[in-house]
């Protein structure tokens, strides 16, 4: 029986032995002829090492190649993430733990700082914009408004500093009437005397003429 | 007087809106010139239209000096107070969608006036305001804001100009914080793509 089966035969069925592919008569030929034959045996032994190191490299390449699916598009959903949270984020309006893996992902890569100066740039443009914008407010509505809530005529304010202002006035005239009286008067005291006496008018009017007489 | 007027000017604004609660009435002048501005321009950036701006600036403020003694905490006066920008500028557009122009069929449509008169478009270069404003890239900022869908140009407004929180602009529109913080996101984005080219520096 052992006899029956050269080491020809052997070989081709080697790789079928190392599967368990074999039916279980022929897988006890080539054991037992492999058993007596040592030159077969090496074979069956480099054979085996060979196909267990190619299933391994290949089983390893395929864990690798799931790794780097899996991480690249980790990177995907993690850059997404830190898009949609960047404008939270600007504002300060993430939680603590948000906003800390934020700036370890700014800090992982740094070229997503760009997108936040790109924000921080919008929001100095907008703001520029705005003091533009305030600027073009001429009128004050303060007077308007605080009248408006107290129910008063706006001009209420101003019918009164109006009067005031008109009353001082003709208090100015006065007084300086009074008082021109009083230089023109000693002239007339010192220069003329007769012409004053002639003179029947005893109020201002009369001065203007009395100087202008004067002058003459 | 000239002394109580000097006074107000160094106040702080919690204490302006303080005093003008009760009944000091320098304080609230002293308030409202200083809000004036800022009222003033959300209208500005809110209303692309730009219709009767200086009428909604002072009815805001009015409405705010009108009711400041109902405002409790002054620290609030902030989001208080563009509540009631936002409430009278929705009131607004409500009016303006009250009415919708209409365009007659029976009228005499070979007269160009009629049509001209409906159908008239403003000439957005040329408004008074903004002819005075520096520079071709305030007017590109206004626009891009103007263009933005009226919800998202509302919570940009109140964020990138009032500066209020994502809380506070959520109790005022009356949306959730996350539908507010997409809003200002989605906004932000928009206008990075229309400006693109003035962010570049």
């Amino acid at each position: 029986m052992t006899q029956s089966i050269t080491c020809k035969k052997v070989t081709s069925l080697l790789a079928l032995y190392i599967d368990n592919k074999l039916d279980p008569r022929m897988q006890l030929f080539v054991k037992q002829h492999l058993e007596i034959c040592p030159y077969c045996h090496k074979k069956y032994i480099m054979l085996k090492q060979l196909i267990s190191e190619l299933r391994n490299a290949y089983k390893d390449m395929i864990q690798d190649t799931a790794a780097e699916e899996k991480h690249r598009q980790f990177n995907i959903k993690e850059y997404e993430k830190f898009h949609t949270n960047l404008s939270a984020y600007f504002d300060n309006e993430l939680p603590l733990n948000e906003s800390v893996s934020m700036k370890k992902y700014m800090i992982k890569f740094p070229n997503a700082r760009k997108d936040l100066e790109e924000m921080y740039n919008l929001h100095k443009i907008i703001n520029s914009s705005l003091l533009c914008v305030k600027k073009t407010l001429n009128e004050d509505y303060s007077k308007t408004i605080c009248y408006r809530v107290l129910g008063k005529n706006p001009d209420f304010k101003k019918q009164i500093t109006l009067k005031i202002a008109s009353f001082v006035g003709i208090i100015i005239m006065l007084a300086t009437l009074i008082t021109a009286n009083i230089p023109i008067g000693k002239t007339v005291k010192e220069k003329s005397i007769k012409l004053f006496k002639k003179t029947i008018y005893v109020h201002s009017p009369i001065n203007h003429e009395l100087a202008s007489d004067l002058m003459q | 007087m000239h002394l109580v007027k000097r006074h107000h000017k160094n106040l702080s604004r919690d204490n302006l809106i303080l005093l003008a609660q009760q009944d000091d009435y320098h304080a609230l002048e002293e308030l409202i010139k200083r809000e004036q501005k800022n009222v003033y321009a959300s209208f500005y950036y809110l209303d692309p239209n730009r219709q009767d701006i200086p009428d909604l600036t002072q009815e805001a403020l009015f409405r705010m000096a009108k009711n400041i003694k109902k405002l409790r905490d002054p620290k609030k006066f902030q989001s208080w107070f563009n509540q009631i920008i936002t409430n009278l500028f929705h009131d607004e557009m409500r009016k303006k969608y009250k009415k919708p122009q209409t365009l007659s069929i029976d009228a005499d449509t070979s007269e160009q006036s009629n049509i001209v008169n409906i159908t008239e478009l403003r000439d957005k270069k040329k408004l008074p305001a903004e002819s005075t404003l520096a520079g071709e890239l305030n007017n590109k900022i206004i626009s891009a804001i103007h263009t933005l869908p009226e919800p998202f140009r509302v919570a940009i407004v109140l964020r990138e100009l009032q500066g209020l929180s994502y809380e506070e602009i959520s109790n005022i529109t009356q949306t959730s914080i996350g539908t507010i913080k997409s809003r200002i996101a989605r906004a932000r984005t928009k206008l990075q793509e229309n400006l693109k080219p003035y962010l570049i520096q």
